[in-house]
């Protein structure tokens, strides 16, 4: 197991350098002189100048990314060409409110979704399909469109949740809570129709092995199959699915902080996109890796966890 | 191309067919290497039927295998009819492949379920360049009459068919090509007992109508009997003995050919019961631990 | 012992293993399509929309600019079908127009993303090897990024247009399709017609025109359109953010930001603008299922397909609307009841209902006593799996009792509930199967699993007591280093020991029968003779009742003391085991005993009976042996055969008894 691990982590460290790499080197071919975006226009080409060399723009891209590096190992991303602020503070400042988000929409994802598909697979009949139907609905559905509607109803109608904005956690519980409702429910609608989808297949397919007749045979409770044998060798899939939904998520965060004014990791990285902003760009990318890159790791652990063949060598 | 060695022994009357010298074939499995075949060396002489027997495991299926390119070989020789076909490239098999073929053991696996019984039995005469679709049907039907299939069978899917019945159909695409050796890789074992006397009786049927030889793979010594001339039995890639059917069936001179022997269950009943008994005062035996000698499943 | 004579039954392929209707050239692809309302539907929906907005321009009432001040943000009109924005523009016609962009980005991503994908899955599942190691890298590689993230930075180069920005996108989808059509292809290598087309001498070209490539489409069209789902969403939420589009040129994304800035004035625009975004996406989702199912049924065969899809619902295994039949007061052969310990009476089994209903087990009757093995002998398709399974009420997907009667003692298992049934299972009835891995739960150690069972037979159970006994019952199965076995898992068990294991757990309970359902088969010759041999002496220390089923009649002759033949579902013979063999009295018996290999006579041509068993559904009216037997007659043929006793212990479902008893 501690090979297969190292072994993980061995390639996690290319995937790191080539995400950024590839931001670096897309972004450095944006046309147009970043310093008249920046400064505006109307100043002398004199200043846009001396700007581009205050700022290293001039360098070719490589060395742009070594200074870049070099920084990133002494603890720093840079600087906002726009606000000049230290990018770490600004994505410190935000980074709560999307991991907040992020992790709650991975609970309720996985808790839904894979009552949804147990459901799913041990009933029949009308309740079936209904689940059914329900986990098509949040496939279906897109997520920008699904909050603006819960908006619409919980909101705006029975004035139940706030419509935007985010309570700080040191300010007052309730109110971050509150303020994370539907944002949370709107992502993770998607991702827990796919848990339940994937629930459902594996539990249906577990149900209908060898094992569990044999286990029925010598006299277990259907209650203990199902949660003890069943559920226990059908996580490997359902974990796998719940990892790929994360990072899904993190995506998602972008669009959902736009719709609930949540300010977030995502409402920076439009910001900054629009802006030409390169360090806060790789900034983002940095930090959303990085989670990627962890959560995949804890995913690959549970797998190897889970699954007796890994864990314990053949 | 056909040149014949000089140094070849050739064991008995008529020219060896097939000559196998110190067969090593080895697998790499998660860093570790398992020898599935350890310094194996036979003959086997136009028409006459050579078996193969061992256990699960003991790389009887992975022999087979190497002789039609299927596995991996890292040491030895094979010749076929003195051309050396050890690691033949894709020409040199396609020139031996008429003369050379195969019957799998699972006859759920080893027909596409997609395709036509036609479909199927076509395809060594596809490989073997012939165009005329006349030409190949009257081949198919000719064929499917010889292992005592009905000619309506050409348009159907396996499935249709039972197992006995699908290995019938296998046989018909091993000697679509009139070939000289046919490799049966235990065509019996998902058989049932009176299906197999069938097949059993087909296969030797057919090889004195066509002069066939063939390299017969089992586990069971007792079936193997009624259709081999020799017998080679491995064990953990190991020949361990060898010699007519007569001799290592009822003499066996190798301790483990005689364990063999000795567990094939008869069908007489006051036989059995006295074995059981001597068995039940022996002492217990606990199977090895798997992983002792390899990582890998066993063939 | 008389000799038949050696045939080898010339058959037309017909019927004897499945049913007439399955046969899917029969029925072209399109056909079985149309049948499925649910996916031809959402496959009219996908191709219309498309249709109606790629020909925006004569579909759409109005140009997409064009504004009327007199009619602003009004609902859905005769003149406006789904209501006007802010400008007065109609919604409808917007949404044509506005499907264009959205529905080229789709297909940009869906062509990218498939045939990238399709070409790489095929490269790594045929070659394997080091070319399938890199490539599945790559694919958790491009799994692993943050796809939006990766968009924004592109978009911001390319802030006015969609087009470039779904190229990367395109090949980070292409993950999924190849991950599946790698997993296809690896499926299609390792069948072993792909072998024998290599032996044949087909080139690497031809194998994959002719083997592999048709396997594919299904999986890829599934592919496709969830990638098309997921990149519509996708450019829709870049359109919804802002980018791609140049302003006021509408686009679905677009008119929901629209939308959401006037929902306080009119809600209702928020509708149709993501309406139909979800509807599309739901129409793609349901057409790909569709499309699935309809893969699989090629594969499978259209009526077994269908019998287990509506299986697909996991069954609960309790027995339910079986009639429970009065048990007739038959005498049992062969005793006079003491030591009867169990009675199964006309038990019959079936799958499916209704019109679909195929009996397996037609009303078979045996009894178990104590100390004593019974083996159910037959072929494969005779049923015995199926009346062994019935006992304990745990049967495959689809099946069910159909009638009659096991009565363990005073208690009636047939229709029993499920806290009789619970009740018994383990405790008074042990089960071992024929694979040993595939019964044991591959995630729970050895130790584990048995302490389960034993605490659910005596929840008074300490944990060490667990323990101790555990090892107790490890040690009687004859596993040496028993602690050791108890720590392991079963995929670090050799068969053998596995299947001791399943014997262990059988009798844990200390059951008063046990049930071996051909629990020697896949295991190797020497291993077999040491598990015949446990059994016996588990037997003979603790007068368990065995029922042993198997086809090997050596494996009668070792282990048992009464014999039930089975053929096509009916008990045939029913003898204590010596008599079986010396003089069989039923023409089956007589046949298979002749044809077993390991009775032949060397140098002699094997015996062998002519033809092949009727499958279930297929039987005939009469004697269903009558076809392959060579004592039949006309009144064979005519009316269904009763069980006689043309001795004393002894049964028979034959009308020729006599015939048969003055050849031998």
């Amino acid at each position: 197991m501690l090979a297969f691990v190292l072994r993980r982590i061995a390639i996690s460290i290319p995937l790191f350098f080539l995400v950024t790499v590839f931001t670096f080197v897309t972004v450095a071919f944006i046309p147009g002189d970043p310093a008249v975006r920046i400064l505006g226009a109307g100043h002398t080409l004199a200043v846009y100048h001396a700007f581009d060399l205050k700022l290293g723009l001039e360098e070719p891209v490589f060395v742009q990314y070594w200074h870049w590096l070099d920084g990133l190992f002494h603890g720093s991303l840079g600087r906002s060409l726009f606000t000049s602020e230290s990018v770490t503070t600004e994505l410190s400042q935000r980074v709560w409110v999307t991991v907040s988000l992020v992790i709650g929409a991975s609970i309720v994802s996985l808790v839904v979704g894979v009552a949804l598909g147990l459901g799913s697979a041990l009933s029949r009949g009308p309740v079936a399909r209904t689940l059914d139907g329900v986990s098509w609905l949040g496939f279906a559905v897109p997520n920008f469109w699904l909050g603006l509607i819960l908006v619409e109803f919980l909101v705006l109608k029975a004035h139940l949740l706030p419509a935007s904005g985010y309570v700080p956690l040191s300010q007052s519980p309730a109110g971050w809570a509150q303020s994370l409702v539907l944002p949370v429910l709107t992502l993770s609608a998607a991702g827990a129709t796919g848990v339940a989808k994937q629930t459902r297949n594996a539990m249906t397919e577990m149900m209908n092995r060898e094992f569990v007749a044999s286990l029925r045979m010598a006299g277990l409770s259907e209650r203990s199959i199902v949660i003890r044998h069943a559920l226990r060798n059908a996580a490997m899939p359902i974990v796998t699915m719940a990892g790929l939904f994360f990072i899904a998520m993190l995506s998602g965060t972008i669009v959902v902080e736009q719709v609930f004014v949540l300010p977030g990791l995502g409402g920076l990285a439009v910001q900054a996109a629009t802006d030409h902003d390169l360090p806060v760009i790789e900034g983002v990318v940095v930090y959303f890796t990085f989670v990627v890159i962890a959560v995949n790791l804890l995913i690959d652990l549970s797998y190897a966890w889970l699954n007796p063949r890994v864990r314990v060598g053949s | 191309m056909s040149e014949r060695s000089s140094s070849t022994p050739t064991p008995g009357p008529g020219t060896a067919l097939l000559e196998v010298r110190d067969l090593v074939v080895e697998y790499r499995h998660a860093h570790r290497e398992h020898r599935a075949v350890d310094g194996v060396s036979f003959d086997v002489v136009g028409g006459e039927t050579v078996a193969v027997v061992g256990e699960s495991g003991a790389g009887k299926s992975t022999l087979g295998r190497a002789v039609v390119g299927l596995a991996p070989v890292k040491s030895g020789s094979i010749r076929f009819d003195g051309l050396d076909i050890t690691r033949a490239t894709h020409r040199v098999r396609c020139g031996i492949a008429s003369r050379l073929s195969v019957v799998f053991q699972d006859p759920y696996s080893s027909l596409n379920p997609a395709r036509t019984v036609r479909d199927s039995l076509v395809e060594p005469l596809l490989a073997q360049g012939e165009r005329s679709k006349a030409a190949m049907t009257q081949q198919v039907i000719a064929m499917l009459g010889r292992v005592g299939l009905d000619k309506l069978a050409a348009d159907r899917y396996p499935r249709q068919f039972s197992g006995g019945q699908r290995q019938r159909i296998a046989i018909a695409r091993a000697l679509m090509t009139s070939p000289q050796l046919v490799i049966c890789d235990e065509p019996l074992s998902a058989l049932d007992l009176s299906v197999q006397a069938q097949i059993i009786n087909l296969l030797i049927a057919l090889r004195s109508e066509l002069a066939l030889a063939y390299l017969f793979i089992g586990h069971d010594l007792t079936v193997v009997r009624h259709i081999a001339q020799r017998v080679l039995v491995i064990r953990q890639g190991r020949l361990v003995e060898s010699g007519t059917v007569e001799k290592v069936c009822v003499h066996p001179s190798d301790p483990y050919t005689r364990a063999l022997v000795d567990a094939a269950p008869v069908a007489d009943p006051e036989a059995e019961r006295k074995r059981l008994a001597a068995r039940i005062g022996a002492q217990p035996v606990a199977d090895g631990l798997r992983g002792s000698a390899s990582g890998i499943a066993p063939s | 012992m008389s000799s038949t004579g050696a045939l080898i039954g010339v058959d037309t392929g017909t019927s004897e293993a499945r049913r007439p209707d399955e046969s899917p050239s029969r029925q072209g692809i399109l056909h079985r399509f149309v049948r499925r309302p649910v996916a031809f539907a959402s496959f009219v929906f996908v191709v219309g929309i498309i249709v109606v907005c790629a020909g925006a321009r004569w579909f759409a009432p109005y140009p997409p600019l064009a504004t009327d001040f007199s009619a602003i943000l009004t609902g859905p009109s005769v003149q406006h079908l789904l209501g006007t924005d802010e400008l007065g523009r109609d919604t409808l016609s917007r949404l044509l127009y506005g499907g264009q962009p959205m529905l080229l980005a789709m297909a940009e991503a869906t062509a990218i993303a498939v045939s990238l994908g399709t070409a790489l899955g095929i490269l790594a599942g045929y070659k394997r090897g080091w070319a399938d190691r890199i490539l599945s890298g790559w694919g958790d590689l491009l799994l692993a990024m943050p796809v939006l993230v990766i968009l924004i930075v592109v978009i911001s180069v390319f802030p006015s247009s969609l087009y470039p920005t779904m190229l990367p996108l395109g090949v980070l989808l292409s993950a999924g399709p190849m991950r599946v059509v790698r997993s296809a292809t690896l499926g299609v290598r390792e069948e072993l017609y792909i072998d024998a087309a290599r032996v044949v001498g087909l080139s690497h070209r031809r194998v994959m025109t002719r083997h592999v490539l048709p396997r594919l489409w299904g999986p890829i069209v599934v592919q496709a359109t969830l990638v098309s789902a997921v990149s519509l969403v996708t450019a829709s939420g870049i359109a919804f953010l802002g980018f791609g589009i140049n302003a006021p040129a509408p686009s679905w994304g677009s008119m929901v930001a629209d939308a959401a800035t006037q929902y306080q004035r009119q809600a209702w625009l928020l509708v149709p603008s993501g309406g139909i975004i979800a509807l599309m996406v739901l129409a793609l989702g349901l057409l790909g299922d569709g499309v699935a199912d309809l893969v699989d049924e090629r594969w499978i065969g259209s009526a077994v397909a269908r019998v287990a899809r509506r299986s697909r619902r996991v069954r609960s295994r309790s027995i339910s609307g079986a009639r429970r039949a009065a048990a007739p007061a038959g005498t049992p052969p062969g005793g006079d009841g003491s030591g009867l310990i169990l009675s199964a009476r006309d038990v019959s089994v079936g799958f499916g209902d209704g019109r679909s209903l195929v009996t397996v087990v037609d009303q078979v009757s045996f009894d178990l006593y104590q100390g004593r093995t019974l083996a159910l002998v037959g072929e494969s398709g005779c049923g015995k799996s199926m009346t062994a399974r019935a006992i304990l009420g745990v049967l495959p997907a689809g099946g069910r009792i159909l009638d009659g009667s096991i009565r363990l003692g005073p208690t009636e298992l047939i229709g029993a509930s499920r806290a009789v049934l619970g009740s018994v299972r383990g405790r008074r009835i042990g089960f071992v199967g024929q694979e040993p891995h595939a019964s044991l739960d591959p995630a729970q150690t050895i130790g584990s699993s048995l302490r389960e069972v034993l605490r659910r037979y005596d929840r008074t159970l300490s944990r060490s007591g667990a323990k101790h006994k555990v090892l107790d019952h490890l040690a009687r199965v004859r596993l040496e280093d028993p602690e050791r076995v108890a720590g392991s898992f079963p995929h670090q068990l050799s068969g053998g020991m596995a299947q001791r294991v399943a014997i262990a757990r059988a009798l844990a309970g200390e059951p008063e029968i046990l049930i071996a359902d051909e629990p020697t088969t896949a295991l190797d010759v020497t291993v077999q003779a040491e598990i015949l041999a446990l059994l016996r002496s588990l037997q003979m220390s603790t007068g368990v009742a065995i029922l042993f089923i198997t086809h090997d009649w050596g494996v009668v002759a070792t282990l048992a003391d009464d014999v039930v033949v089975m053929y096509a579902g009916q008990v045939v013979e029913q003898a204590d085991a010596a008599s079986a063999f010396d003089r069989p009295m039923h023409p089956y018996t007589e046949a298979l005993l002749a044809s077993d290999p390991h009775r032949a006579v060397a140098g002699q041509v094997l015996p062998t009976i002519g033809g092949a068993v009727p499958a279930p559904g297929s039987w005939p009216r009469g004697c269903r042996f009558a076809p392959r037997c060579r004592y039949a007659s006309a009144e064979c043929a005519s009316e269904p055969i009763e069980l006689v006793g043309p001795e004393q212990d002894r049964l028979s479902r034959c009308i020729h008894v006599d015939l048969l008893v003055s050849c031998t």
